[in-house]
């Protein structure tokens, strides 16, 4: 666990030497220099990809050197992060964290003047596994009960979902695509307001993130049906994938560092080496498993991997659904 | 009978208000039918501004009715002078913003709001308490407030 | 229950804690000034505190930030004409007026009681209503919604009188300018004008602070110029050396009388502040629109409203700040959160290990019972606070405009940076002011046309989940008995009033 302190002097001195800390020296090895690291969220403040890139910037500066900022910066759907961290002077201090849809998606189908070669990731916190719920009295209950129902009525059921082509929205896509059901999409403006169209009995089913239903579905007050992963879900460990069920609809959401590729290859190497150390640190650990984060780093070699997939499958689905030539 | 009501008319601001109003509904419209919306769920992406162009028309059919039974609000005073200050903020707020990439933060708005006050100032120099001292002081106050504080990802100039 | 009543009294009022939220309020009052910034962000800004203090000191903070900043934008807003925070707004309409006719003092005055009184009904309601309202809030779906924003926008277009006409065009406008970028149903572009920056639409701050303020700044800043250029300066000012002109603060006090005038308005502000609070996703700068627009009709004064009217203060400020514990319900009640400044109090209580939602106050009772009484405190020392601050800020407002006046364009532009690091936002915020100055101009009202903007983007998305939802048929709309109840309240209301008003004539 991580220090507390109770009296107001001491607290106030770590809290000022945490905005405001001042690096440490350091070894001749390191290729950052002493001004601060800026972590550039896509996305509004308070959510998942904010409350994980914080657990990095509490950690980090131990290991990497500079104090670490998350910033962030929601104008222009994410577009304008994007665009910020491209044209930052390329030296490992001005890194995007985000999942695939303003980066990949985004690649695809925006008017944007670069392309998905421009981009190499640092390293990959964590896969967020999209996942089908709904209230507890509803008459579907399971994946079965799902399909039997959209097999009897098709386009009967209401499915709620955050902005279309999302992280939330494309698994429902390629999983009608597969089994053919029709579904009425009805998009939400995110996971607060699908939640309570659910729980107020507005529409059928859902989908979002394990960890933001995770303690809802232990107490019975959710149901989740099924996960679109290969392996079940840590926060959910009760909740069956769709491959389980049958359905081999796989499309987890990751959540990356990146970096533009101009950056030098050392310096990604030593972010990538300092990040992790971090994040294994017994203090981020701590931290991870209390806000439900789930991290589980992958080194920059994998995380290429895992984008290279996603830019391929993420291009599928967008052809066969004729967003994209 | 209704000539002079007309000839009136025509000197009523609100006659053209009214105008402009209907014919940015007018063209709005023009863009739905013609231009390139795309199709989408639910009535589709023009719905709503096509609600939007439609109320605006008859909004200004209404004005310009009204301003024939000889309801209008005035002309403008001193339309040339305010507008102008208006293109003139316009300019000095987005030439401050360039040079905060060029000089940095403190030294772009110190020279900002120095000028500003010369500008607005008889006899700036015998004021200088006011037009340098409370520039030179607020300059510092934004400073710590935004870079030190906050810590905006403003891009960096040469100096402050 | 009580037995952890007893710890959580000594955890919120430790020295510490209370330190804490007096630090918070400060900073929340001084920030919610500027134009752009806002609690929320210094709320987000600050969230990383959470790892090093113990929860009630940092929850404590938090809030006090929160609750200063709901106040310390109608400073700004009444001072200058700038809402220095979306829920001002409405309270910018009559307080720049109430300022303008030389009494600030009053205005602000009216403004911190009613914020006061809002603020600490809505920690009641939230205390101890949390969960009966937090399921009628529920009941809210597309349906309601719906008709909730097709309700305030009749309310607020039909408000400027004798230029309904001119209103409605206002709305329409702003309704147009939400409509720019992604269509939040299909997703595709449209009116972004082959500009691609404009594809996330427009942000609130930059069109709300350009509009209402920035546009007023022109022309305060043309009249100081042409003071200048046309040496028409008067005598008494031009030998008043002192910084503050011919203002004399001994004669801007509020009466009780004064005070009792506005309560109406107060509770107006505060019954709908609080019910619009609740519901995810309204926001408070339509509980104060509406507020005021309510308060308005059911004043005996209603000519008042819009040249500097007490009870237009209090009601739109009442109706903002009513909002601050109310939002938090559907938090606690289900761990929705359903405003920006819910959400990160939610991310505050992840990342302290706690999950919001109903397992919260069983989990942590300590903490969250803390938390209730701090809410409720921090307000009586925002009001203390306030009080010796407010005669520094009116003060301040009455400092000559030559001086003052680029000061606050600067902090405006640099202020709505920060709110969304964006630079899109400076270059909208430019440009909205030159609208509005234009739109002022040719006497158009201006806000309807925040009002259309605000609503149009939750008016159209429920909608158009509405008829989604309906498979396509439109008496979908009034399967629902709150909106037929909604749209029925509106019809009598418009016919009342144009009947009333046509007694008047």
């Amino acid at each position: 666990m991580f220090h507390k302190i109770t009296t107001p002097q001491g607290a106030a001195a770590t809290a000022i030497a945490a905005m405001m800390a001042i690096a440490p020296t350091l070894g001749a090895a390191s290729p950052l220099s002493n001004d601060p690291i800026r972590l550039v969220i896509p996305f509004g403040p308070g959510g998942g990809s904010d409350i994980t890139a914080r657990v990095l910037s509490a950690t980090a500066p131990e290991f990497c050197g500079p104090r670490i900022d998350v910033v962030s910066m929601s104008g222009a759907a994410g577009l304008e992060a994007v665009n910020f961290v491209r044209n930052a002077e390329p030296n490992g201090h001005t890194l995007l964290v985000t999942d695939y849809g303003p980066i990949v998606t985004s690649g695809f189908v925006d008017d944007v003047d670069w392309s998905h070669e421009d981009w190499q990731p640092v390293m990959n916190f964590t896969e967020w596994l999209p996942t089908v719920y709904t209230r507890p009295d509803h008459p579907i209950q399971t994946i079965e009960d799902w399909v039997e129902a959209a097999t009897a009525d098709p386009g009967s059921i209401t499915f709620g979902h955050a902005s279309p082509l999302g992280i939330v929205h494309l698994p429902l896509v390629l999983f009608e695509m597969e089994t053919g059901l029709e579904n009425i999409h009805v998009p939400t403006s995110g996971g607060g307001e699908t939640r309570s169209l659910i729980m107020g009995g507005h529409i059928d089913l859902g989908m979002t993130l394990p960890a933001s239903i995770a303690s809802e579905v232990a107490s019975g007050e959710l149901t989740a049906l099924g996960v679109f992963a290969a392996e079940r879900s840590a926060a959910l460990p009760d909740t069956p994938t769709f491959r389980e069920a049958g359905y081999d609809v796989v499309l987890p959401a990751w959540l990356m560092i990146i970096a533009t590729d101009e950056v030098p290859a050392e310096t990604v190497e030593y972010l990538q080496d300092c990040f992790m150390e971090a994040l294994a640190s017994p203090t981020a650990v701590a931290m991870s498993s209390r806000v439900n984060a789930g991290i589980e780093p992958l080194n920059a070699a994998d995380s290429t991997e895992l984008y290279m997939a996603t830019v391929e499958s993420i291009g599928n689905i967008l052809r066969e659904i004729g967003e994209i030539d | 009978m209704l000539k002079p009501q007309f000839n009136k008319l025509l000197t009523r601001q609100d006659f053209y208000t009214g105008l402009v109003a209907m014919s940015v509904g007018a063209v709005g419209l023009l863009d739905i039918v013609y231009g390139n919306w795309r199709p989408g769920p639910g009535l589709g992406p023009h719905a709503f501004p096509q609600l939007a162009y439609v109320t605006l028309i008859c909004a200004g059919a209404v004005i310009m009715i009204e301003a024939l039974f000889g309801k209008s609000d005035e002309f403008p005073e001193n339309l040339r002078a305010i507008v102008s200050t208006g293109i003139g903020l316009v300019a000095v707020g987005m030439g401050m913003f360039w040079l905060i990439g060029k000089l940095g933060l403190g030294v772009s708005v110190v020279i900002t709001l120095i000028g500003a006050s010369f500008l607005l100032t008889r006899d700036p120099l015998k004021h200088w308490p006011s037009t340098i001292v409370v520039p030179v002081v607020a300059t510092a106050v934004i400073w710590l407030l935004f870079v030190k504080l906050i810590n905006v990802p403003l891009p960096r100039g040469m100096f402050f | 229950m009580l037995e952890s009543f007893i710890p959580a009294l000594y955890l919120a009022f430790s020295p510490e804690v209370i330190m804490f939220v007096a630090i918070g309020v400060l900073m929340g009052v001084t920030l919610g000034a500027i134009p752009g910034l806002s609690g929320d962000m210094a709320i987000a800004i600050l969230l990383p505190i959470v790892f090093f203090l113990e929860p009630a000191a940092a929850l404590g903070l938090l809030t006090g930030i929160y609750k200063g900043g709901m106040f310390g934008g109608s400073i700004s807003a009444i001072s200058f004409g700038v809402p220095g925070t979306p829920g001002s707004a409405a309270t910018a309409i009559d307080g720049y007026q109430a300022k303008l006719k030389g009494y600030p003092n009053k205005a602000l005055n009216t403004a911190l009681y009613s914020s006061v009184i809002g603020d600490t009904s809505s920690d009641f309601v939230l205390i101890f209503l949390a969960l009966p309202l937090a399921i009628v809030a529920l009941t809210f779906g597309p349906v309601e919604f719906f008709a909730l924003y097709a309700f305030s926008l009749l309310l607020i277009s039909a408000l400027t009188k004798g230029k309904v006409a001119k209103g409605v065009a206002m709305a329409a406008l702003g309704i147009l300018l939400a409509m720019i970028g992604r269509d939040p149903i299909g997703g595709s572009l449209r009116l972004t004008f082959g500009i691609p920056e404009l594809s996330g639409g427009l942000a609130l701050i930059p069109v709300l602070v350009g509009i209402f303020a920035v546009s007023e700044l022109i022309i305060q800043l043309s009249k100081a110029w042409m003071e200048r250029a046309n040496r028409i300066m008067d005598d008494a000012r031009q030998r008043a050396e002192s910084l503050l002109g011919d203002y004399d603060a001994s004669k801007d006090k509020l009466s009780f009388a004064e005070f009792r005038s506005t309560m109406k308005a107060t509770w107006i502000g505060t019954t709908m502040g609080t019910l619009i609070g609740a519901l995810p996703g309204a926001g408070s700068s339509l509980a104060a629109f509406i507020s005021y627009g309510l308060a308005q009709r059911f004043s005996r004064n209603r000519d008042e409203f819009g040249k500097g009217s007490l009870e237009g203060v209090a009601a739109a400020e009442a109706g903002n700040s009513a909002t601050s514990g109310s939002t938090l319900i559907p938090l606690f009640a289900f761990g929705i959160p359903g405003s920006a400044t819910a959400a990160l109090f939610g991310a505050a209580f992840i990342l302290m290990g706690m999950t919001p939602g109903p397992r919260l106050i069983y989990d942590h009772t300590e903490v969250i019972y803390a938390l209730f009484l701090i809410l409720i405190y921090a307000n009586l020392i925002n009001l203390v606070f306030s009080h010796f601050l407010l005669p520094v800020y009116s003060k301040i407002a009455m400092i000559q405009s030559r001086i003052l006046l680029p000061i606050v364009c600067v902090l405006a532009i640099l202020g709505t940076f920060a709110a969304g690091n964006s630079v899109i936002d400076v270059y909208v915020l430019l440009f909205a002011g030159f609208l509005g100055v234009v739109l002022r101009m040719y006497n158009f009202p201006l806000a309807p046309l925040i009002l259309g903007f605000i609503v149009a983007p939750g008016a159209e998305r429920a909608l158009r989940q509405s008829l989604l939802i309906g498979r396509g048929d439109w008496m979908h709309l009034l399967s629902s008995p709150i909106a037929i109840g909604l749209y029925t309240v509106a019809a009598i209301m418009i016919l009342t009033f144009t009947l009333v008003l046509r007694d008047k004539k």
